[in-house]
C-alpha cells in the first residue's frame, strides 16, 4: 500500500528500498499472530528426502507405504531416466501407492490463447503411478528476494485444466472441500500460512529416522504424507528451494530464505483444509469508503477553515496523519481478525489530498468563478444599458 | 508542498514510530552497507545517542556513527565505489572512516557496487497477482536429476573462464571416498587426471598438459562407485582478445586496492556481467571463505546460482 504512492523523491530511497517487498499484512504472520494461535496441522506430515538419490527414495516410499497413509506427495521431479537400478526402484514403490500426486511445471504462457503451452512432468514411467500437479508459486518478477504469499489454483495448458500441487494433493484427501474451494473461482489465493515446521506448525520427520529400524511411523496412517527436500538434514542450513514468507521475522528491510518449497505447499494445504481462506474486499467497498473519507474530511476541513481558518494547516495535518494511521490499523485489524485484505490506498490517497483540494477550490476555483460571475454580471448590466 | 511535508512526515513517523527498523536522512550519503553481520548499529547525527540496527543496503552519512558489537562484520562501499571492511570492534565515524579512504578516482566499479545492493534490496512495483502468468517461475520443488554427479555448473554450455584457476564443485556421493577428475580434449583424449577425496578441485589449466588447448571437457566419477552416473562438461577460454579486454577492466576494478571479501563481492558481480560465470561463482566462494559468517553474501551467491540456471 504505501509502495503505491507516487512519490520520487531521492531522500526517501532508503526508506523506499527498506519498504520494497514489504504489506502491512506481513505484520500479521510475523508479529500479530501468536504461535499457539494454531497447533500442529496433524493431516499433515513431511518427510525429508534430503539428498537421496533415486533408488533411496524408493526406499523411504516404501517404508512410508507401510503405514498406509492416505495420500502421498512428493515434492521432487524425475524427468529423465537415469540408473535402471534406481529408476526401477522408484516406478515400483510409486506403483505401491494407492494415492500418490507427483509435481509438474507450468511454462510458457502463451497470451493470444490465455493458457501455457508447456507443461513438465517427471518421467511416464512415474507419472503413470499417480497424478500431478504444478509446483509453480506467484513470487514477484520470479525474484527469489521476494516473498511468496499467494498461489494460482489452476491452470490450463494446451486445452487441459491442471490442479495446483497442494490443491491436488487436498483433492485426493478430501474431494468435498476442493469442490467448494474451486467454486471460488479465484485466479489466484493468498497462502494464510499457518507456520513453518521448525516452529511445531507440521509434524516433519528427517531422512535418517525414516530409516531408522526402531521408528515408529504408525501415526501416518490415513495422513497427508508430502516428501520434499528440506535440507540435508534438519540441521543443516542451505538455501536450495528455500523462499522468503510474510513469516520471516525481518519483514522490514532484508533477511533470509525462510521457507522451504515443500513447507510452503503443506501451508497451502493445511489453509484449503481449514477452509480459512484470505479474502481480497470488494473494489466497490474500497471506492466507497475513499468517497466517504473524502467527503466527511471535506466537510471538516470546511468548518475548520471557516471556524478556526489561522489554526488550518496546523489542525488538518495532524487529523490526517492520525487518519492515516487509524487506516493503517484498520487494513491490519480487518487481516487479522477476519482475514480480509483490504487496499485503502485510494482512501489514504483521498485523505492526504482532502486538504490541498479544498484550498485549491476556495482560493482558486470559486474565486475564478465569482471572478467570471461578476463579469458576466457587469457586462449584462452595461448592454442592458446601452439598450 | 504540504502534501509532499505531509507524505515525509508520514514516512519518518513510520519508520521511527511504527517499525522502529529503518531510517532516513536527508543529507548525502558517504557510505552504503553492502554486508551486515553481528549486531551493528548506526547513530544519525554526531550528537545522536539513538542507537539503531543497521540494514543491508542503508546509506550512512558523514555525520553518522557506527558501532560494531564483537564477532561482526560490516562491508561498506564509499560513494566513490572504494570499498572498507570492519571487523574490530567499536565505534566508527562515518567521517572519519572516509577519509581513510584514499581519494583516487575508483567509480568504475559504482556500477558493480550498485547492481550488488540492487540485487539485494531492488524495488519491483507491480500487482504480482493481477500479473501472475509472469510471476510463476519459481517452483517450489527440486530435481532428482539425470545424472548422480552433479558438478555446480551453469546450464549454458559451453561454459567460458577467464581465470586459469577454475573452481570445479559437485555434490557428495554417497558410498564415495574419493573422485576423479579426468579433463578430456574435444576427441576425448585424457589430456590431465587427478583424484580428490573432497567434492570441490581448483583445475590449473596453465599447466603444460592443458596450456595449448582452449577448450576441454570435464568429466567427474566416482572411484568408490565407478557405475554412478555423470555429465561431461565443455569448459572453454576466452579468446585471447576478450582476455585482453577484461584483464584491463579487472584491473581497473581492483586499483588500489586489497583483496577483501566486500572487492571478491563487487569481483563476482563484474564477471557475472561479462557471462564469465564459473570466474563469478570462485569470487562468491573466495568472499565466502573470507567471511563466513555472513549470511547475505550466501543468499546473494545462492541468487547467483538460481539466477544463471547453475546445475544443483
Amino acid at each position: 500500500m504505501l509502495s503505491s504512492i507516487p512519490i520520487q523523491s531521492d531522500v526517501l530511497n532508503p526508506v523506499e528500498s527498506t519498504f520494497d517487498d514489504f504489506e502491512l499484512t506481513d505484520i500479521v504472520f510475523s508479529k500479530l499472530r501468536p504461535d499457539t494461535l494454531y497447533k500442529a496441522d496433524t493431516n499433515i506430515v513431511l518427510v525429508n528426502i534430503g539428498r537421496l538419490n533415486r533408488a533411496g527414495i524408493a526406499e523411504q516410499i516404501n517404508i512410508i507405504n507401510q503405514y498406509k497413509p492416505k495420500v502421498i506427495g512428493i515434492d521432487a521431479a524425475f524427468r529423465t531416466p537415469k540408473s535402471l537400478e534406481g529408476d526401477t526402484a522408484l516406478a515400483h514403490a510409486m506403483a505401491r501407492v494407492d494415492n500418490l500426486v507427483l509435481v509438474s511445471g507450468v511454462h510458457q504462457f502463451n497470451k493470444e490463447t490465455n493458457q501455457y503451452d508447456t507443461l513438465e512432468t517427471s518421467h511416464p514411467m512415474f507419472t503413470l503411478h499417480g497424478t500431478t500437479g504444478f509446483a509453480n508459486l506467484i513470487v514477484e518478477s520470479d525474484d527469489y528476494y521476494k516473498s511468496c504469499r499467494s498461489f494460482s489454483p489452476k491452470e490450463n495448458v494446451r486445452g487441459h485444466t491442471e490442479l495446483a500441487f497442494p490443491v491436488k494433493v487436498a483433492q485426493v484427501y478430501q474431494p468435498s472441500i476442493i469442490k467448494r474451494f474451486l467454486q471460488r473461482d479465484n485466479a489466484y489465493e493468498y497462502i494464510n500460512y499457518r507456520g513453518n515446521f521448525t516452529s511445531g506448525s507440521f509434524y516433519a520427520v528427517d531422512v535418517a529416522e525414516v530409516f531408522d529400524p526402531e521408528w515408529d511411523g504408525s501415526f501416518l496412517k490415513d495422513k497427508i504424507v508430502l516428501m520434499g527436500y528440506m535440507g540435508e538434514n534438519f540441521q543443516s542450513r542451505t538455501l536450495e528451494d528455500k523462499l522468503y514468507t510474510p513469516l520471516n521475522e525481518n519483514y522490514v528491510g532484508k533477511a533470509h530464505p525462510d521457507m522451504y518449497g515443500v513447507v510452503v505447499h503443506a501451508n497451502s494445504i493445511s489453509m484449503i483444509l481449514r477452509e480459512e481462506y484470505i479474502n481480497d474486499a470488494p473494489t466497490v467497498i474500497e471506492i466507497v469508503i475513499a468517497v466517504v473519507l473524502c467527503f466527511l474530511n471535506v466537510v471538516l476541513f470546511t468548518l475548520i477553515m471557516n471556524h478556526f481558518g489561522d489554526w488550518y494547516d496546523s489542525l488538518t495535518i495532524i487529523w490526517q496523519l492520525m487518519q492515516t494511521c487509524i487506516i493503517m490499523y484498520v487494513v491490519v485489524a480487518l487481516f487479522y481478525m477476519f482475514n480480509l485484505k483490504i487496499n485503502l490506498t485510494l482512501a489514504l490517497a483521498a485523505v492526504l489530498l482532502s486538504s490541498n483540494a479544498l484550498e485549491l477550490y476556495y482560493h482558486i476555483v470559486l474565486r475564478m468563478y465569482n471572478r467570471t460571475h461578476f463579469i458576466k454580471f457587469v457586462s449584462n448590466k452595461s448592454k442592458k444599458q446601452v439598450t | 508542498m504540504k502534501i509532499i511535508t505531509l507524505l515525509l512526515v508520514v514516512y519518518t513517523s513510520l519508520c521511527q514510530a511504527v517499525f522502529a527498523q529503518s531510517t532516513t536522512s536527508p543529507q548525502e550519503y558517504v557510505f552504503k552497507v553492502l554486508a551486515s553481520s553481528g549486531s551493528n548499529s548506526v547513530a544519525r547525527g554526531s550528537a545522536a545517542t539513538d542507537w539503531k540496527s543497521l540494514k543491508t543496503g542503508q546509506k550512512i552519512t558523514k555525520e553518522d556513527k557506527i558501532k560494531l558489537a564483537p564477532d561482526s562484520f560490516l562491508g561498506l562501499v564509499h560513494k566513490s565505489g572504494r570499498t572498507l571492511e570492519l571487523k574490530t570492534p567499536g565505534t566508527f565515524s562515518a567521517s572519519e572512516l572516509a577519509t581513510k579512504l584514499a581519494t583516487s578516482q575508483a567509480t568504475f566499479n559504482q556500477k558493480y557496487v550498485d547492481f550488488m545492493i540492487n540485487e539485494i534490496t531492488k524495488a519491483e512495483k507491480e500487482d504480482v497477482n493481477k500479473n501472475r502468468h509472469s510471476n510463476m517461475g519459481i517452483e517450489g520443488k527440486v530435481e532428482r536429476g539425470e545424472y548422480e554427479i552433479v558438478a555446480r555448473m551453469p546450464a549454458a554450455k559451453p561454459t567460458h573462464t577467464f581465470s586459469d584457476q577454475v573452481l570445479l564443485k559437485w555434490n557428495k556421493l554417497p558410498g564415495t571416498r574419493s573422485y576423479k577428475i579426468n579433463v578430456l580434449d574435444m576427441f576425448d583424449e585424457v589430456l590431465y587426471s587427478a583424484t580428490t577425496a573432497d567434492t570441490m578441485f581448483t583445475l590449473d589449466l596453465s599447466q603444460a598438459t592443458l596450456r595449448k588447448e582452449s577448450s576441454y571437457l570435464v568429466a567427474i566419477s566416482s572411484i568408490d562407485r565407478p557405475s554412478a552416473t555423470f555429465e561431461k562438461y565443455s569448459i572453454a577460454k576466452v579468446s585471447p582478445e576478450d582476455a585482453l579486454t577484461i584483464n584491463k577492466k579487472l584491473a581497473q576494478l581492483k586499483e588500489g586496492k586489497e583483496e577483501t571479501s566486500v572487492s571478491k563481492l563487487l569481483q563476482a558481480s563484474f564477471f557475472e556481467e561479462n557471462n564469465l560465470l564459473l570466474d563469478a561463482m570462485k569470487a562468491y566462494e573466495e568472499a565466502i571463505k573470507l567471511q563466513p559468517s555472513v549470511e547475505d553474501y550466501k543468499t546473494a551467491y545462492q541468487q547467483f546460482l538460481d539466477r544463471n540456471n547453475f546445475q544443483k
